[in-house]
């Protein structure tokens, strides 16, 4: 029954863009162009809690040095860029319409960026080491890149407060239909992650467990992946 | 507790040592940093800007650089000879190695700094009334930052494949609120500025939490 | 001196199982031959009982940390650093530093005259005696030799003879890897034969 989730998904990401485009109201200033805060905010919240389930996974693994963990780790971190990308791609769409200008130096969409860098650099490392030693350092990285964020957000906060710039990326005032807009889209990403996640988790398994049959079978030499 | 800090100091001075007797690499992070020195003083000095405001930025961007392309034989260079194994038949809190090697390579900081300071005040020709205590903190508590930061993934990226450009990818985002509060704090020392107190707890903050991570973590990072 | 107790002593490393339950005995002055074939397991096990590397289960008894001397494939000595200024750190890194034990220990690796040598200067064969030289001043109790009669001449095998004797003579137990055992001739030596990772 492996078409049920996907089918599942992708009903519940219709009724996301129907809630999105028929339920809520139109925005009085920005128009149509808001409809898009709906996805930019959502990405947002869950690339976070998907760097999150890194920073734990990582403690986990140091803990138990269960493969599960480790397979938890890599698989967030890489659906977390993904939201993470999807941010900072929305973000200059919405720019770009509103206040005419594809960038703006907004602490949170700059601390978005110092993230999606930090994580970028996790999978880089993630790909330049083999073995033990790659689960082990790249959980050391997921703990230290996770302690960091509050000093970025802050540090960027600061830093506009002293160099500011004239507009400020909110999504306006809310209205009841328009927070509970947000809502619904906000637990439609939520199942993409959980989907996503288990999705790359079950790959990651299975690449696992082949290596395994090839050690047994051939005496392969080489650590587990 | 007493000889966890002896051999900190052994370590240290050991090496210490072996920069003195073999100073190639220190000369050679001491010529690249000139040499962006040079390169930013050539290009910025046709542009219609005061050299204050832009000062303190590039100053920290090349001190970052400079660190970062020479802490990466921090923990390498140790693996000549196997090295790194005698040195782990004695050492039972593995943290004794992070902090001996944050200690020499702050050292070694300094002296960039030292020597980059003149040369900048020189081609930047920065004359407004300096700040000399505020300057000085910047200069210790930054380089104690930057060291720290350097020496915690050059202990991570030494056995990595793509090592030598490993390091920077993985520091840069992360240094990020030091910069920041870096750049802050030294053009408040340069000239006339605005509020640096909360710039400088932030530096603070960094240096604890990046001294402090390093010596929990630190028992993973060189396990066999 | 107690005896130093190897039991079940077993190593994992990925999906490889390089130790399987070695249990051994080493007794005080015993010298033990580890011999097998390559990917036997050898150089684990003396990383395994020096505590370069976590052992996946087993214990050890009769040594802690700090106890276990180890002379590898490479000498593990600065070049940088003169041959008694490399003593003088390791003695002073394992706590044991006398400055008297320093000169003694000198004589005993026959670098008497070579001790204001760099590092980079020294022979294999110097390079070889300076390891043993940092083994003696971490005065362990268990002394750990992988294949050392490598790259040596004659007069060196001899030497070494000499001074594994010596190693025994104050009741330190040695473990030496070797290929050839007909190399350790005259000592009276046991052998534990490793072959797969378990013990013959």
């Amino acid at each position: 029954m492996h078409w049920l989730q996907p089918l599942g998904l992708s009903l519940l990401m219709l009724t996301n863009l129907y809630v999105i485009f028929a339920y809520a109201p139109v925005e009085r200033t920005m128009g149509i162009i808001q409809k898009i805060f709906y996805f930019h905010v959502a990405s947002a919240w869950i690339g976070f809690l998907a760097f999150f389930v890194v920073f734990a996974a990582s403690i986990a693994y140091l803990r138990t040095r269960s493969a599960a963990h480790d397979r938890l780790a890599v698989a967030s971190a890489e659906i977390g860029t993904l939201f993470t990308t999807l941010v900072l791609v929305t973000g200059p769409l919405w720019a770009r319409p509103v206040w005419n200008t594809w960038w703006t130096w907004d602490a949170r969409l700059t601390s978005t960026l110092v993230m999606w860098f930090m994580y970028l650099a996790y999978i880089i490392l993630q790909h330049s080491l083999s073995g033990r030693t790659r689960a082990r350092l790249a959980a050391v990285y997921g703990i230290v890149a996770f302690s960091n964020v509050p000093l970025v957000f802050f540090s960027i906060r600061w830093w506009r407060s002293l160099h500011p710039v004239v507009i400020a990326t909110d999504g306006g005032g809310l209205t009841p239909p328009m927070v509970q807009t947000l809502l619904f889209s906000l637990a439609t990403f939520f199942v993409l992650y959980l989907y996503l996640l288990q999705y790359r988790l079950r790959v990651l398994t299975l690449a696992h467990q082949v290596s395994h049959v090839l050690h047994y079978t051939y005496g392969e030499e080489g650590d587990a992946p | 507790m007493n000889r966890y800090f002896g051999q900190i100091a052994l370590l240290v001075g050991k090496d210490l040592r072996e920069t003195v007797r073999r100073p190639a690499s220190l000369l050679a992070a001491l010529v690249f940093a000139v040499l962006l020195l040079f390169i930013f003083s050539l290009q910025l000095q046709a542009m219609p800007v005061r050299s204050q405001d832009w000062a303190a930025a590039f100053f920290w961007t090349i001190l970052l650089f400079a660190s970062f392309f020479t802490m990466n034989q921090s923990f390498a260079k140790e693996q000549e000879h196997d090295c790194h194994l005698g040195l782990l038949l004695a050492i039972e809190e593995k943290s004794v190695l992070f902090l001996a090697k944050a200690l020499s390579n702050f050292l070694l900081l300094l002296v960039l700094t030292a020597a980059i300071i003149p040369l900048s005040i020189i081609f930047w020709d920065l004359r407004g009334p300096l700040d000399v205590p505020l300057l000085l903190t910047a200069m210790v508590l930054g380089n104690l930052g930057l060291s720290c930061i350097a020496t915690l993934f050059a202990g991570i990226t030494w056995q990595a494949q793509e090592q030598p450009v490993l390091l920077p990818i993985l520091a840069l985002p992360i240094s990020i609120p030091l910069l920041l509060a870096l750049v802050e704090l030294t053009r408040a020392a340069l000239g006339p500025g605005g509020s640096w107190s909360p710039w400088l707890y932030m530096i603070a903050l960094f240096d604890v939490l990046f001294l402090m991570l390093p010596i929990l973590l630190f028992d993973f990072i060189l396990e066999v | 001196m107690d005896a130093i107790k190897l039991h079940a002593i077993s190593k994992t490393i990925g999906y490889r199982r390089i130790l399987h339950g070695i249990t051994y005995t080493v007794e005080p002055g015993q010298l033990v031959a580890v011999t097998g074939p390559n990917g036997a397991g050898k150089t684990t096990l003396l990383k395994v009982l020096a505590g370069l590397m976590p052992k996946t289960s087993g214990t050890i008894t009769g040594v802690g940390f700090g106890d276990v001397g180890f002379v590898g494939h490479q000498p593990m000595v600065y070049t940088a650093l003169t041959v008694q200024e490399n003593l003088i750190f390791f003695a002073k890194l394992h706590d044991t530093y006398d400055a008297a034990k320093i000169v003694h220990v000198l004589r005993e690796i026959g670098l008497e005259a070579a001790a204001q040598l760099q590092g980079s200067m020294l022979s294999r064969g110097m390079l070889q005696r300076l390891a043993l030289g940092r083994l003696l001043v971490q005065n362990p109790r268990l002394c750990l030799l992988d294949e050392p009669f490598t790259g040596l001449d004659l007069a060196g095998q001899r030497w070494l003879i000499s001074f594994i004797g010596r190693l025994l003579a104050e009741h330190r137990p040695v473990m030496v890897v070797s290929h050839n055992v007909a190399e350790l001739h005259p000592l009276p030596y046991a052998e534990l034969r490793l072959k797969g990772g378990r013990q013959l």
